[in-house]
């Protein structure tokens, strides 16, 4: 072993010289492996890590016994995507467009009379901004509760809430456990 | 952290099927991992007997090291506890029931035992100790100063040129010579 592979194994052992051409050679070449040796045991000389006494039984006794064992050959790492930033964001996302639906839905059914303009009679000449429909104010004297249709959407209502309560506890997978289902109903 | 770019590249061979690559860090921490182990078990060729282990026990579960923690971080774990096994076996093991020859032979690392018995083989720590201090002390300063800087405050090459203000090159060939020098005073002991 000359000089300058010697200067490369002291700066690979320091972690300071690329390491899979020494590599190679220190694996083979019994001197080189001695020196490896050696310079470990100055190194634990002087960071006293040294035992009581001090010999090379166990590296030569390890290395009987693993010729014995079945080689190590790791699996390579595949890197699993991570779902856990998006998970919260999609629940989020859920439970925004459950509310949305909900509200939307709602007005609709309350503000029947609403006269939303027929796609054919109005030409789009400009991008409109979208305005919520302005809630119809119903006359004091009809009581919304008592018409038909409320009734039934009070029972539709009832409904969706103990179906959702139910469905959260039936362990299954999915959006619907973790949200909940919102109505609104105006107020009298 | 210089300790732990070497490190990985050696379990980076020894996990595609080198073994010899893992001898080299038997090698490396073999010392150290006796000196861990006889804190705990206090005779002798027991210690060598459970560091022999904990380097097997490793080696089987290297597989399993993801290399967050440096590898002698994770060794001196293993270490560890396979000494604490080695004592709870001990003190379960009925006093006066000492091994007869037939199991000696059975027993893992019986080999060792055996070889235990030339302690004229085995060479003492202070011997080796003061042939290396006594080296260190005939160093140029230079030579001195920059591996002390190495090995005993762990300071990177850089980290030496910017102390000793001289080039990263010259930190390298100052640290090789001071350790070809304190090693050839070291060798002839070493081979007797």
């Amino acid at each position: 072993m000359n000089e300058s592979n010697k200067e490369q194994l002291s700066a690979f052992i320091d972690g300071e010289h690329d390491g899979d051409h020494m590599l190679d050679k220190l694996i083979h070449d019994v001197s080189m492996k001695e020196t490896w040796s050696r310079y470990h045991l100055i190194g634990d000389c002087l960071r006293d890590n040294l035992p009581e006494k001090i010999s090379n039984q166990v590296s030569t006794n390890v290395s009987k016994a693993l010729r014995d064992e079945p080689t190590i050959l790791a699996p390579k790492n595949t890197k699993q995507f991570n779902f856990k930033p998006f998970a919260g964001f999609a629940i989020a996302a859920s439970v925004a467009m459950v509310a949305v639906f909900s509200i939307k839905s709602d007005n609709d059914q309350n503000s029947p009379s609403i006269g939303a303009p027929s796609l054919a009679a109005t030409t789009v000449s400009q991008p409109q901004a979208f305005d919520f429909p302005e809630p119809q104010v119903l006359p004091a004297a009809v009581k919304k509760s008592d018409t038909p249709e409320s009734l039934a959407n009070q029972r539709l209502n009832n409904y969706l809430m103990n179906h959702s309560e139910y469905r959260s506890n039936g362990g299954v997978n999915g959006i619907l456990p973790y949200a909940r289902v919102v109505t609104i109903e105006i107020q009298e | 952290m210089a300790d732990k770019v070497t490190d990985k590249q050696l379990i980076d061979r020894v996990k595609k099927g080198e073994k010899a690559a893992y001898d080299l860090l038997v090698i490396k921490y073999q010392q150290r991992i006796v000196n861990l182990v006889s804190r705990f078990v206090r005779n002798q060729s027991d210690a060598l007997d459970v560091t022999q282990e904990a380097f097997i026990k490793a080696y089987r579960a290297l597989p399993n090291f993801r290399g967050d923690s440096a590898f002698y971080t994770w060794l001196y774990r293993i270490a560890v506890n396979t000494a604490k096994n080695h004592l709870a076996v001990q003190s379960r093991r009925p006093l006066g029931n000492d091994y007869d020859i037939s199991e000696i032979e059975q027993i893992d690392g019986a080999d060792a035992l055996k070889e235990q018995a030339t302690p004229e083989s085995l060479l003492l720590r202070d011997e080796l100790q003061s042939t290396v201090l006594k080296a260190i002390e005939d160093l140029p300063e230079d030579l001195k100063t920059a591996i002390m800087l190495r090995e005993i405050e762990g300071l990177s090459y850089e980290e030496i040129a910017s102390v000793m203000e001289c080039p990263i090159g010259t930190v390298r060939s100052r640290i090789f010579r001071a350790r070809e020098a304190i090693e050839s005073e070291m060798k002839p002991l070493l081979e007797n």
